[in-house]
C-alpha cells in the first residue's frame, strides 16, 4: 500500500503507482505536494499522486554522455550531480528556484534559455518509462544516445501536463559544461535596431550559449568554451556588434522576465514563434503593457500575462502562433492556435482509453 | 475492389499510375533488396489533394499503401505490401519557401536531402542531418525513419531537425502538427510522427531547421594498432569535455577497401583509424583542437595526422564515406545492421563481433559512429552458397542481440523496417508494442499505413537474395 498524507498517495514503486491509477477513477500526479490546497467538493473523486519517493538517479555513468533517473528526482539535485562531472543538462532547465521534479519539467515542456546552444529539451530526452491509463508501465526509447526503434514517445511527451500518464522514470543526453563562460549585455538604443542585430547573430557563425532579446532593445548573450579563446571571442563579436558588451546589473535584470520562478501572480506563458515573427508579436503585446522576453535564439517568447487569456488567445490566433501557460492557474491552457487538437486527442486515448488523467485540450 | 482502381484511375492519368508488371517491377523493392513484394499499382501525386483523396480511397476500401521516397532504405520500410499500392513522392520535389532570418525551409516531401543544403549555401546555413545517401534519399524518408549520419551526437538525428509538418492521416485528413518553431506549445506531434515508420499516414510539407554553416572545421585522423584502442581513444576525448562534431572508426578491412577504392591517404598498416571533426568559432575550434591535440597523444596513436586544408579534410570524409561500397565490392553480397551500445562497451562488442564472424566463418568489417555507439557491421557473405543469406542473417542476429545485452538498441539510423521485426520484442515488452500498437491504431484503425512494418504481426514477407542495390553497383551511394 502507497502511503498516504493528507489527500495524497505516494507510492514507492511503480507496482504500487500502477495500482494507484488501476484503482482510481481520476488520477493527477504532483511533484510539489507542498503547494497542496484542501480539497474541493469536486476534487472529492480526485486521486492526487505524489512521486516524492521515486526520487533517486539510476544510473549515470558520465563517459556515456547520458542520465537515467526517477521522475520524481529533483530537477537541482540531477544538476547538482551533473556537474560534479563537469556535466549539464544542455537544454537548461528553467525555474530553478522552484526546486520542480524532473517529471514536472517534461510535462511543463520547459527549457531555458541557454538551448540555445545545443537544442531543447524534445532533443535531450532519449527515453521514458510511464504508467498509462491503463496502469501498465510503458517503456519507450532508450538509454543510448541514438536510437530509431518505436514510436519516439519520449518527445510526444514533453509538454503533455500529465495528460497521457504518469512518468516514472526518464532518460536524458548530458554534454560537457565549457570550462568559462561570459555574460554580456548589449544595449541597442531601441526596440529594432536590438531585433535587427538579434536576427543576424542568430544566423551568424557565432555559436552562443544564451542569445534572448528584450523588448527595450536589449541583447543578453552568453557565450562558453576554452579559456584562452574567450577575449578573442568577445571583441569579435562586439567588433560585429559595433557595441560594447556589459555585465548585466541589477536593472537589466529587473526590466526581464526572470526564469528562475514563477510571477507571484498571473499567468506566464510560453509562445512559440520564430525570429521574424517577433516585431508583430511585440507591438501586438505592447498596449497591454506587460513584461515579455525572447528568448532560445528567438524561438520563445516568455510572455507575463495580467489580463484575461482569451485576449492572449485572440492575439496570438491572429498571428498564427501557439501558447502554452506554464504557470498560474490556468496552467496547461493552450492558446493561439490549436491545429494539433484533433490528432493529440486521438492519442490521448490511446493511451488513457478510460479518461483518468486530465484533458489538455477539451 | 475494381471499384477501388477504377477510382483511383479518376485520381491519376495513365502516366502517374502504374499497374502493370513491367511498371511496377522498379519499385518491388527497396535498398535491402533481400525482400521483394509487387505492389498491385504504383502512383505518383503532383499535389497534396491526390495523396489525401489516394488515402481517402484506400481507407474506404482498406487498401494499404506505402509511402515510397527514393526507396533506399535498408530495413525494407518502402518495401510493397501485398495488395497494395505504392504511393511515390518523388514529383512532390519542390522547395516551397527558404526564410534565412527564421533558419527554416518549407519542403515537400520528395526533395532530396542534399539538396536543401545546396538551396541554403547561398545564405550560409545548411540542413544538418547527412545520411551517406543524402544525394540521393528524400526528406520524406529521412523524417520516417528519424535518419542519422555522422553528425548525430552533437548535432542531433533528423528528428531535432524537422519543426512543423502538414501529414495527410490514414484516412485521408490533412493535419498540421508543430509550428515554424524549434520549441513547442503543447505536445511534441511532430516528434511522435517523426520517425513512426510511415505508419501514421504521409507527411505533405516539411519544415525543417537550417543551421549556420560553422566557421572552421579541424579533422584529425589518427590510426591504431588495435581496434580497442581506437575505442579509448574515444572515451578519452569525451572524457576531456571537448564535443566533437564527428567520431568515426573503421577497421582494417574498411580501411584497406576504401584506400584502394578513393586512394583517401589512410595509413594501409593500421588495425582501426579513427576520424575526429571540431566544428564551430574559429577562435572556438582553435582552442578546442589544442585541447584534443593534448588528449589524443595520450591515446598511443601510431600516427596523428591533421587536415591542412579543406581538400585534405574533404579526401578524408570521402574515404570514410565510400568504406562500405568499397568493401561491398569484396564480396558479392552483403547486409548491414545499425545496432548501438552503450559507448563504454564498444570496446566489448567489436571483440564479441569478431568471435561470432569467426564462428560463422563470415568476414565482417566494422565502420561505425563511435561518438554514438552506432555500430555498421556489414557482413560479407556469398548468396550462391545455399545457406549464405541464413548466414549472414543469423550473425546479423546474433550482433543485434548482443547490442541489446549491452543495453543498447536494434537500430540507430535505419529504422525496424521489416528486416529488425523479428527484434522488436527483445527490445520491448509485449505492454510496449501493445501500447505502440493502440497508438497506430488510434491514428489508423484500419492499419493500412504501411502495414507489415515496425510493429510485430503474422504476416511476414519472404527473404530472397537480390545483390547490392542498384545505386550502389552504380556507384552513386555507399552504405555507412
Ligand atoms: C490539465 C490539468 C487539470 C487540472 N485539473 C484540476 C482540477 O480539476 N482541480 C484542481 O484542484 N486542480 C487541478 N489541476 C491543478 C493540479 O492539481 C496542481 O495543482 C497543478 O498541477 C500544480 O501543481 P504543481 O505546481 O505541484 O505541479 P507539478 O507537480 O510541477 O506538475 C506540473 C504538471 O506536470 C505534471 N507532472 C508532474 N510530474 C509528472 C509525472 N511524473 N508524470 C506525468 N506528469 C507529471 C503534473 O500532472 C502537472 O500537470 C489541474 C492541472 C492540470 C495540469
Ligand atoms: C548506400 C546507402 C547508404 C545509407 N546511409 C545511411 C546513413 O548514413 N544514415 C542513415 O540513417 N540511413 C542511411 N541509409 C538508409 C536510407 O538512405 C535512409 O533510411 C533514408 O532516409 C531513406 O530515404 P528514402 O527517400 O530512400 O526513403 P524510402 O526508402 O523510399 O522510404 C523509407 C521509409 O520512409 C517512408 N516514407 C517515405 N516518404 C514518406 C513520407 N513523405 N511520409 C511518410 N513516410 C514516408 C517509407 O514508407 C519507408 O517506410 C543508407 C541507404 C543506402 C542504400
Amino acid at each position: 500500500m502507497a502511503e498516504q498524507t493528507q489527500n495524497m498517495l505516494k507510492p514507492s514503486s511503480i507496482d504500487e503507482l500502477q495500482s494507484i491509477v488501476r484503482d482510481a477513477s481520476k488520477v493527477i500526479v504532483q511533484g510539489r505536494e507542498e503547494r497542496l490546497a484542501s480539497p474541493s467538493q469536486k476534487e472529492i473523486l480526485l486521486t492526487r499522486v505524489s512521486l516524492s519517493k521515486l526520487n533517486r538517479i539510476l544510473e549515470y555513468q558520465p563517459d556515456e554522455y547520458t542520465i537515467t533517473v526517477e521522475a520524481g528526482a529533483k530537477v537541482n539535485d540531477v544538476a547538482d550531480a551533473l556537474s560534479e562531472h563537469g556535466q549539464y543538462l544542455p537544454f537548461n532547465p528553467p525555474f530553478a528556484d522552484e526546486n520542480l521534479s524532473i517529471g514536472s519539467i517534461i510535462a511543463r515542456g520547459l527549457s531555458g534559455p541557454a538551448a540555445c546552444r545545443y537544442g531543447i529539451l524534445r532533443d535531450f530526452i532519449l527515453g521514458v518509462t510511464l504508467v498509462d491509463g491503463l496502469g501498465e508501465r510503458i517503456r519507450t526509447g532508450g538509454k543510448v544516445v541514438k536510437n530509431a526503434a518505436g514510436f519516439d514517445i519520449p518527445k510526444l511527451i514533453c509538454g503533455t501536463w500529465g495528460s497521457l500518464g504518469t512518468m516514472t522514470e526518464a532518460t536524458f543526453k548530458v554534454f560537457p559544461i565549457a570550462p568559462e563562460y561570459r555574460t554580456l549585455v548589449f544595449k541597442f538604443s531601441t526596440f529594432e535596431a536590438g531585433h535587427s542585430a538579434y536576427v543576424a547573430l542568430g544566423r551568424s557563425k557565432f555559436t552562443l550559449d544564451v542569445l534572448d532579446l528584450n523588448p527595450d532593445g536589449h541583447l543578453f548573450i552568453k557565450l562558453g568554451g576554452q579559456p584562452g579563446s574567450m577575449d578573442n571571442r568577445v571583441f569579435t563579436l562586439e567588433n560585429e556588434l559595433g557595441l560594447s558588451g556589459e555585465e548585466p546589473d541589477e536593472a537589466f535584470w529587473d526590466a526581464t522576465i526572470a526564469l528562475c520562478r514563477f510571477p507571484e501572480a498571473g499567468a506566464l506563458v510560453k509562445v512559440a514563434t520564430s525570429p521574424k515573427n517577433i516585431p508583430a508579436l511585440d507591438i501586438a503585446l505592447r498596449p497591454k503593457g506587460q513584461s515579455r522576453r525572447y528568448s532560445i535564439n528567438g524561438y520563445v517568447a516568455w510572455v507575463h500575462w495580467h489580463s484575461p487569456l482569451d485576449e492572449l488567445h485572440n492575439i496570438l490566433e491572429n498571428l498564427g502562433l501557439t501558447g502554452q501557460v506554464v504557470s498560474g492557474p490556468e496552467a496547461s491552457s493552450i492558446v493561439g492556435n490549436q491545429s494539433q487538437n484533433a490528432f493529440f486527442n486521438k492519442i490521448k486515448s490511446a493511451f488513457d482509453p478510460e479518461s483518468k488523467f486530465p484533458d489538455l485540450y477539451s | 475492389m475494381s471499384d477501388f482502381y477504377s477510382k483511383l484511375r479518376s485520381i491519376f492519368p495513365p502516366d502517374r499510375l502504374y499497374e502493370d508488371a513491367a511498371r511496377v517491377t522498379p519499385y518491388v523493392s527497396d535498398g535491402l533488396t533481400v525482400f521483394r513484394e509487387e505492389p498491385k499499382a504504383v502512383v505518383m501525386p503532383i499535389s497534396n489533394e491526390e495523396v489525401a483523396d489516394t488515402l481517402k480511397l484506400c481507407h474506404e476500401f482498406e487498401i494499404p499503401f506505402v509511402a515510397r521516397g527514393s526507396g533506399t532504405s535498408l530495413s525494407g520500410g518502402s518495401l510493397p505490401i501485398r495488395d497494395g499500392i505504392v504511393i511515390s513522392l518523388n514529383r512532390l520535389n519542390q522547395i516551397l519557401d527558404l526564410d534565412p532570418d527564421n533558419r527554416t525551409a518549407r519542403v515537400q516531401p520528395g526533395v532530396i536531402n542534399s539538396e536543401i543544403s545546396a538551396a541554403a549555401a547561398d545564405h550560409g546555413l545548411y540542413f544538418a542531418p547527412d545520411p551517406s545517401s543524402q544525394t540521393v534519399c528524400t526528406i520524406g524518408g529521412n523524417l520516417a525513419f528519424n535518419s542519422g549520419g555522422a553528425h548525430c551526437l552533437k548535432y542531433g538525428m533528423t528528428s531535432n531537425h524537422i519543426l512543423g509538418l502538414t501529414v495527410a492521416l490514414p484516412d485521408g485528413t490533412v493535419a498540421e502538427l508543430g509550428n515554424d518553431s524549434l520549441e513547442n506549445a503543447g505536445p511534441d506531434c511532430v516528434g511522435l510522427f517523426v520517425g513512426s515508420e510511415g505508419l501514421l499516414g504521409i507527411a505533405l510539407e516539411i519544415q525543417v531547421r537550417l543551421m549556420p554553416v560553422p566557421e572552421s572545421f579541424q579533422t584529425i585522423l589518427a590510426s591504431y594498432d588495435s581496434l580497442e584502442a581506437a575505442g579509448d581513444a574515444v572515451a578519452a576525448v569525451v572524457a576531456s569535455g571537448i564535443l566533437p562534431g564527428a567520431m568515426e572508426i573503421m577497421d582494417r578491412l574498411a580501411i584497406e577497401a576504401a584506400e584502394a577504392a578513393v586512394s583517401a591517404g589512410y595509413p594501409e598498416d593500421a588495425e582501426a583509424c579513427l576520424i575526429v571533426e571540431l566544428d564551430g568559432e574559429t577562435a572556438a575550434v582553435d582552442a578546442d583542437f589544442q585541447a584534443l591535440s593534448t588528449t589524443m597523444e595520450q591515446t598511443g596513436a601510431k600516427e596523428v595526422r591533421v587536415a591542412q586544408s579543406t581538400e585534405e579534410r574533404l579526401l578524408i570524409w570521402k574515404g570514410r564515406k565510400s568504406a562500405f561500397s568499397a568493401v561491398g565490392r569484396l564480396s558479392p553480397d552483403y547486409i548491414v545492421q545499425d545496432g548501438v551500445v552503450p559507448r563504454s562497451k564498444l570496446g566489448q562488442a567489436l571483440k564479441d563481433i569478431s568471435r561470432f564472424s569467426s564462428e560463422a566463418g563470415l568476414r565482417v568489417a566494422n565502420v561505425f559512429h563511435a561518438g554514438d555507439g552506432n555500430l555498421h557491421p556489414l557482413i560479407l557473405f556469398d548468396a550462391t552458397e545455399a545457406d549464405g543469406l541464413e548466414k549472414a542473417e543469423a550473425l546479423a542476429g546474433r550482433i543485434l542481440r548482443l547490442c541489446l545485452e549491452l543495453g543498447g538498441s536494434i537500430t540507430g539510423e535505419h529504422g525496424v523496417g521489416v528486416e529488425k521485426l523479428e527484434y522488436m520484442p527483445d527490445m520491448f515488452s509485449p505492454t510496449d508494442l501493445d501500447a505502440f500498437n493502440r497508438i497506430r491504431r488510434a491514428i489508423d484503425p484500419k492499419e493500412i499505413s504501411n502495414r507489415g512494418k515496425m510493429l510485430p504481426s503474422k504476416e511476414a514477407p519472404a527473404l530472397s537474395s537480390q545483390g547490392p542495390h542498384p545505386l550502389e553497383k552504380a556507384g552513386v551511394i555507399s552504405r555507412m
